[in-house]
């Protein structure tokens, strides 16, 4: 299950995964949508819906080893309170987690935006959400769309993909042809949110 | 996407599995209601438990010790626990309780393993009685006693 990361350049060494590891496969093509917004597009990568996943882990992980901590200096039957309360916040943050990670996250492994250099042009704001099923070769791509100071002019396109069209037969990922796709969509997505006044 | 931020997502993700394992575990004991609801037994030949059987244990106040329960205790001064049979159960009538254990396959008592001057078991001395056993499914754990640091914290009993 080897996978080489670290190609910043997609003319360089091109970047091969198992194919066979669904994860891998989805992690690589989600980092070449990335690498083309951040660097073709130039957009600037927001990390809010990361980092608010991230935070609340970190909160979960601060409950438990208050617990773990206070159990070892106050054996259990002194340590009763605390636990419950640990473990009960625990339990009540992973369910806040899940919750996040399946409603509101769903998905969405990139959002960006791109202010006109010039200072002249509305900024535009992109997210991209993907989802691969284990063990399932159909790639699902969905694109999000937003221009204008208030987010008015928004369209969305999507696409639904087999894996195979990526990659070849030994893991190597072909960036050439998921970034036409991707590019197709999103020239499309921009041009119906224009279109829509 | 910056290596700290890469980086912080992936130890976070290791610290919520392990988290989760962690939380099962002190909820099991509130459960329970017993500092170690289970163990494996670590010496075998002196009681009907043989080495490696998990342990379940529970210590419910309500559920009285009586005569005939297999019981985990601990000695003060010993790590370890000790899993025995209690034979004798003195009790007052302010509800003090004390107990006298001794191993299945011992031909005397337990005054023995008892501190100096001691005769006799306290409530609190007790862990939990034993409700249920699994065979051989601690044999793991013993080989990885075995190991210098993990020694302290791996549930063990003796028998």
């Amino acid at each position: 299950m080897s996978e080489n990361v670290g190609t910043n350049d997609a003319s360089s060494k091109p970047i091969k995964v198992n194919k066979w590891d669904t994860n891998a496969v989805k992690n690589a093509l989600d980092d070449a949508c990335k690498k083309y917004f951040n660097e073709t597009l130039n957009y600037t990568e927001f990390y809010t819906l990361m980092d608010r996943r991230l935070y609340l882990s970190f909160v979960a992980c601060l409950f438990s080893l208050f617990a773990l901590v206070y159990d070892w200096f106050n054996p259990f039957p002194k340590s009763r309170s605390v636990l419950i309360i640990c473990a009960v916040g625990y339990f009540v943050l992973m369910g806040i987690l899940t919750f996040y990670m399946q409603f509101i996250e769903c998905g969405k492994f990139y959002t960006g935006k791109l202010v006109d250099k010039a200072g002249v042009g509305p900024e535009s704001r992109c997210t991209i959400a993907s989802k691969l099923k284990k063990y399932d070769d159909k790639y699902c791509l969905t694109l999000e769309y937003n221009e204008g100071k208030d987010g008015s002019m928004t369209s969305s396109g999507a696409f639904i993909r087999s894996v195979g069209n990526y990659f070849d037969e030994s893991g190597v990922l072909h960036y050439n042809r998921i970034v036409a796709d991707l590019k197709t969509i999103y020239d499309q997505a921009r041009s119906n949110a224009r279109k829509v006044k | 996407m910056h290596w700290s931020r890469k980086l912080i997502s992936r130890l976070l993700r290791y610290a919520i599995v392990i988290s989760t394992l962690l939380m099962l575990w002190k909820s099991l004991i509130l459960a329970t209601n017993c500092s170690q609801p289970i163990l494996v037994v670590l010496s075998g030949g002196y009681s009907f438990h043989n080495l490696g059987d998990l342990l379940f244990v529970t210590n419910y106040p309500a559920d009285s010790i009586r005569a005939g329960d297999v019981v985990v205790f601990r000695i003060e001064g010993r790590f370890i626990p000790i899993v025995h049979r209690v034979i004798r159960v003195h009790e007052r009538e302010d509800g003090y309780v004390k107990f006298l254990t001794k191993g299945d396959g011992n031909s005397v008592d337990d005054r023995g393993l008892y501190s100096v001057g001691q005769l006799w078991l306290e409530r609190e001395q007790i862990v939990g009685k034993v409700k249920g056993y699994f065979p051989y499914l601690g044999l793991f754990i013993i080989l990885l006693s075995n190991l210098p640091l993990l020694d302290r914290l791996l549930l063990r009993v003796v028998t």
